[in-house]
């Protein structure tokens, strides 16, 4: 079971609604978390609550469980409902009542502070976590690296700095290591060092630690190698080679052999990190490489140790990242060019093939998608049989209906859609919608409309008339919920839960369709009609 | 107009003028109260530190150095 | 003596709202009430422009002017505040204002307006500084505090500028020398066209576009 990739998030209704011989486990998904997770957020809105339906076991965990929740507790098709289902809502503390680090889309950490302490009955995820292994019977195990400590109301949790310190231990690969929680700290004690412009550190001394922040990046961005006592600056630019790796430089990685069909993966001649002591393409660092240079006694005794037999991804002692990079400028995952051509994947450089649902029956056939996948991430995935059974279908669907994001809701939308402040801004879900197709159907700005799709699901939604989308497509936000096919599920909300302002999920009409690498859903492109609503 | 008239007309304004008519001037202590000026603070609590309260050329200062925050040609920490 | 006022940069504004919400945040503003907005014309074509509009603290305010029972008062800074205990919901500076900058909360019966609401170029109002009934009344007031109005400083592009009129011109005014454009969104010239050499009254030239 744990020794091959599981189903995705995107496909989780399929482990529970598909036929059990054609799922690549033994039996179908009984139990689902739904762990800061918005059921909004996944195509297949329709199948989705068939498949709420049919489960076992329903959690929540979240400080705004509404969606998922309301979704659970409405009426679905008859006859889906299983008896023994037991659906639990676990209030989890906000970003305010804990602390712990974080990881900006820049690759940066900071260390957030907590304000209070977790209100109601909310705890942490870290103690959830710990008491759900508690029940589960493997908790030992999974705290064996972490000091425990008192947690709301005296229950235990592990410290957070703790888990950081795990994480610093283990993730070599991609540069987790040298951000631990001290180092973290005093750059936020410190950010007037930092300057405005390069985030880096000029100069400072933290006056609790005597840490010296001079020469960090601010919060270490990722990759950052080593030890944290190696001290590495983290890496503001991927592959810069104009800079040393131990001042946040670095090159293409070795990820793929030293070389295919004759032809040369290293990188050529010359082509390396500033002042780096290898000046042509090198493989990946291991204990066997750093003898055959003669570094190999550049590690300390207790760094031998625990690198024999190992490389730079499984050295704990992270000596040979420390002897690789600081002593002689090189870069542990090696000096490799990077691939245009991904020969691994089903189309090695990107090719247009239509999407399963498209008003273009003449470039279904010119651009056609891949063959059915019998089993993929365990599921059964169709590409092949799904367009050809829908080549026509622009006749009775012929926009294009495209989803995206607003400013002022984040995800799900359940806890922006909570904030007045937030909701005043965008009160109503919409479509929108061009003049001409709009004219052509009768419909003004402002009315409301069903926007239907292939599914046979049908949303009631605000026309946003406007030129922003052309005559062929539509376009509508993800973030709202709360409303189901024209029906309020206010009354299905736990009492006072409900945010500011419910709409019509997108996601309740879109369709099938999947990425043929990561299986990713489809939400930028599918097709629907959209028809003035009366009465 | 005649006399008559006119004295008609007097008769009803001297009427209408004694006969409970509110009066329209804001009463004592009903006046828009007094601003203090902004530079005087006696709340120290939220205070933007760089400053001198109650001294009105520090406080000028203040501002217009803040205001520099939002120059990005401006160099600045 | 700093004289303060709002300009808002149509070249960088994005309409992200953040402005509004960062007003609602800091003064605790009722649902309905909006201090501030942010006003996008032709949306969704070539050529879309947003700008952040609030209460534009007027030199010579005609709400000020309108007023029937005086409420209004200007500070040294140039800042224009009410009294909301002397206000009676008239609604007659709302006329007067080309902004749109008074705001009236709808509550009791037959919809009656409650105070008179405004931007305060977060300056409190008369209260004693940074008091409770300031705050209850009118908001923070972060100038009292030697800050810069919420709105200004949360800006995620610096598009809103607000200070001491002569910096934010000058803000301004380098950035439109570096960039190259964009300051003719602004001016009598392209809201009613350049007059032509000595004919009073000539027919605006079409407004360019930008």
């Amino acid at each position: 079971m744990l020794t091959k990739p599981g189903m995705t998030v995107s496909r989780w209704i399929d482990g529970v609604l598909e036929k059990n011989d054609l799922i690549d486990q033994d039996s179908n998904l009984r139990g689902m978390f739904f762990w800061g997770h918005a059921p909004n957020s996944q195509t297949r809105g329709a199948e989705m609550k068939r498949a709420m339906d049919k489960l076992d076991l329903l959690v929540v965990i979240d400080p705004y469980p509404s969606a998922t929740a309301a979704m659970a507790a409405m009426p679905g098709t008859a006859g889906d409902l299983n008896a023994n289902r037991a659906v639990y809502l676990l209030p989890a503390a906000t970003q305010f009542e804990c602390a712990g680090s974080v990881t900006a889309s820049n690759r940066s950490l900071q260390w957030r502070e907590k304000v209070i302490e977790p209100l109601f009955e909310s705890r942490t995820d870290h103690m959830i976590m710990y008491q759900l292994a508690q029940k589960l019977g493997f908790d030992k195990e999974l705290v064996a690296n972490l000091k425990m400590v008192q947690g709301k109301g005296g229950m235990p949790e592990p410290e957070i700095e703790s888990i950081l310190r795990e994480i610093n231990q283990s993730m070599w690969t991609i540069g987790y290591t040298g951000q631990s929680p001290e180092r973290l700290k005093a750059h936020m004690r410190n950010m007037n060092v930092f300057d405005v412009k390069t985030l880096r550190a000029k100069g400072g001394v933290d006056k609790e630690t005597g840490y010296k922040l001079d020469g960090d990046y601010f919060g270490c961005p990722w990759p950052c190698y080593g030890t944290p006592e190696l001290k590495h600056p983290g890496s503001p630019n991927l592959y810069d080679t104009t800079r040393h790796v131990m001042d946040g430089g670095g090159n293409f990685r070795a990820n793929f052999g030293v070389d295919r069909d004759g032809v040369n993966l290293l990188a050529e001649d010359g082509s390396h990190s500033k002042g780096a002591d290898i000046t042509t393409g090198y493989p990946e660092f291991d204990h066997i490489f750093l003898k055959k240079l003669g570094w190999w006694n550049e590690l300390t005794d207790a760094e031998k140790a625990a690198a024999e037999g190992k490389n730079w991804k499984t050295d704990l002692s992270g000596g040979i990242q420390r002897v690789v990079m600081k002593n002689h400028g090189c870069h542990p995952f090696g000096n490799a060019k990077a691939r245009a051509v991904v020969w691994n994947f089903p189309d090695p450089v990107p090719l247009h093939r239509e999407a399963l649902y498209s008003t273009r029956p003449d470039l279904v056939a010119k651009y056609p998608t891949h063959d059915d996948k019998k089993a993929f991430w365990r599921l059964p995935t169709l590409y092949k049989s799904v367009q050809e059974k829908n080549k026509d279908i622009g006749k009775q669907f012929p926009l294009i209906m495209s989803s995206g994001r607003l400013v002022e809701y984040e995800g799900g939308g359940e806890e922006t859609r909570s904030n007045p402040w937030l909701a005043e801004l965008q009160q109503e879900m919409f479509v929108e919608i061009n003049p001409a197709a709009a004219n052509d159907r009768g419909i003004r700005d402002g009315e409301q409309v069903w926007v239907k799709s292939p599914t046979g699901a049908k949303i009631l939604v605000r026309a946003l008339v406007t030129e922003r989308v052309d005559r062929g497509t539509v376009w509508l936000p993800f973030h709202f919920s709360g409303r189901w096919q024209g029906v309020d599920m206010l009354p299905y909300y736990p009492e006072g839960a409900h945010p500011v302002v419910r709409g019509e999920a997108v996601n309740t009409a879109t369709t099938y369709g999947y990425d043929s690498v990561t299986m990713m859903q489809e939400t930028k492109t599918t097709v629907c009609q959209v028809e003035r609503a009366t009465a | 107009m005649s006399a008559l008239r006119l004295g008609l007309l007097g008769m009803v304004a001297i009427v209408l003028v004694g006969c409970g008519e509110r009066v329209q001037t804001i009463p004592p202590g009903g006046e828009r109260k007094a601003d203090t000026p902004v530079w005087e603070n006696k709340d120290k609590r939220f205070l933007a530190p760089g400053w001198t309260p109650g001294d009105q050329n520090s406080w000028n200062a203040q501002l217009v150095d803040r205001a520099q925050a939002q120059n990005d040609y401006a160099p600045r920490k | 003596m700093a004289r303060m006022k709002f300009i808002c940069d149509a070249e960088r504004c994005i309409e992200c709202n953040g402005c509004v919400t960062a007003c609602k945040a800091e003064h605790d503003i009722p649902w309905g009430v909006n201090r501030r907005r942010v006003v996008t014309l032709n949306d969704g074509v070539q050529g879309e422009r947003s700008i952040s509009v609030a209460c534009m603290h007027c030199s010579d305010a005609p709400c000020m002017a309108v007023c029937p029972v005086d409420c209004f008062y200007r500070t040294p800074e140039g800042v224009v505040l009410h009294d909301k205990d002397i206000c009676i919901g008239c609604g007659y500076c709302s006329y007067a204002c080309p902004f749109g900058a008074p705001q009236f909360p709808t509550n009791g019966t037959f919809g009656l307006r409650g105070k008179m609401d405004k931007c305060t170029f977060c300056a409190g109002g008369p209260e004693e500084n940074s008091s409770q009934a300031e705050y209850e009344k009118y908001g923070r007031n972060r100038l009292a505090e030697g800050k810069l109005p919420a709105c200004a400083e949360m800006c995620s592009t610096k598009a809103l500028l607000g200070g001491d009129g002569d910096v934010v011109a000058d803000i301004f005014r380098t950035r439109v020398l570096n960039r190259g454009k964009g300051s003719e969104v602004w001016g009598w010239g392209t809201a009613y066209g350049r007059p032509t050499q000595g004919t009073p009254g000539a027919a605006p030239a079409p407004a360019k576009k930008s």
